[in-house]
């Protein structure tokens, strides 16, 4: 298995959030990369398929929810799920529904990554 | 009320959690002169409200490096780097209220910006604010909803042709 996570967010600071709670977790060993939108992301996961993606949902040019369902459609067999704002039932769902493995809710804590993550990444 | 309830406890949450345990204080109103602020844009039953939190002087720099997990003694952030990191603290802010009135008012979210200086309400919006303390920032944080009595709107938040057309006919009967 690829021994690298792609941390996809628009904000910088979250992806640093993100990288830090991965190290507090845990997760030190592997190695983080960073794309800022859904875009950025695909060129990414098309040159090195990460072990998993962690995407936030609301970002501009590609949002998660459709970087996921153009990964569906390009058929890119890849471990994804999100980390964001909006944790709502229906979101839930939408993810669900579209393959996501998981929805981590912000505020988020190193225990919530640590249990999400770990049987997906053993 | 019951937004303004909502915002106030998601604050909170966000100093317990990803401010590292910055206490967070309820005050007296205060005015702020001079300071940033940052918005979020949502849509709730169909009404677009404003959520922000506006902040006075350097605290934003104290709040940004909070979030990052620096000390307060560090080296100052750039600017960008605070404007992004208040982004994502309003957008975190925003998504606690969601979580918290979503079974009784769902609520849409749009992306968050960072401004020098805080909202003014239009005609048809009223202000509603908290005064806090995040550790050593004071800030404002503030709701701005449509007046119950406003133009309806559409879900681009621009009031509608009809609405208008009814006004209007109103006016010179």
């Amino acid at each position: 298995m690829s021994k690298t996570i792609l941390v996809v967010d628009d904000s910088k600071a979250m992806r640093l959030i993100v990288r830090r709670t991965l190290r507090q977790a845990g997760f030190g060993d592997y190695e983080v990369a960073e794309a800022a939108n859904g875009v950025e992301a695909l060129q990414q996961i098309a040159q090195a398929a990460p072990a998993l993606v962690i995407s936030d949902w609301n970002m501009p040019e590609m949002t998660g929810i459709e970087l996921l369902q153009e990964l569906n459609a390009r058929k890119v067999p890849v471990r994804f799920g999100f980390v964001t704002t909006e944790g709502t039932p229906d979101m839930r769902a939408k993810a669900d529904e579209a393959g996501a493995l998981f929805l981590i809710a912000k505020p988020f804590t190193p225990e919530q990554f640590e249990s999400t993550l770990r049987p997906l990444l053993s | 009320m019951l937004c303004l309830e909502a915002l106030t406890e998601s604050v909170s949450e966000v100093g317990d959690t990803v401010l590292g345990g910055l206490p967070v204080e309820l005050l007296a109103p205060i005015e702020i002169g001079a300071g940033h602020g940052a918005y979020v844009g949502l849509v709730a039953q169909d009404e677009p409200i404003q959520v922000g939190i506006f902040v006075e002087g350097n605290g934003c720099q104290a709040l940004a490096k909070a979030l990052l997990g620096m000390e307060p003694g560090d080296e100052d952030l750039p600017p960008p780097d605070v404007g992004d990191a208040m982004c994502e603290i309003i957008n975190i802010i925003a998504g606690g209220l969601k979580r918290r009135v979503n079974d009784r008012m769902p609520v849409t979210m749009g992306l968050p910006m960072f401004v020098s200086g805080q909202p003014l309400p239009n005609q048809q919006q009223s202000l509603s604010a908290r005064s806090v303390k995040i550790g050593p920032a004071s800030a404002r944080v503030l709701l701005l909803t449509q007046k119950s009595d406003a133009l309806p709107v559409s879900r681009s938040g621009v009031a509608t042709q009809a609405a208008e057309q009814k006004s209007a006919k109103e006016r010179s009967a």
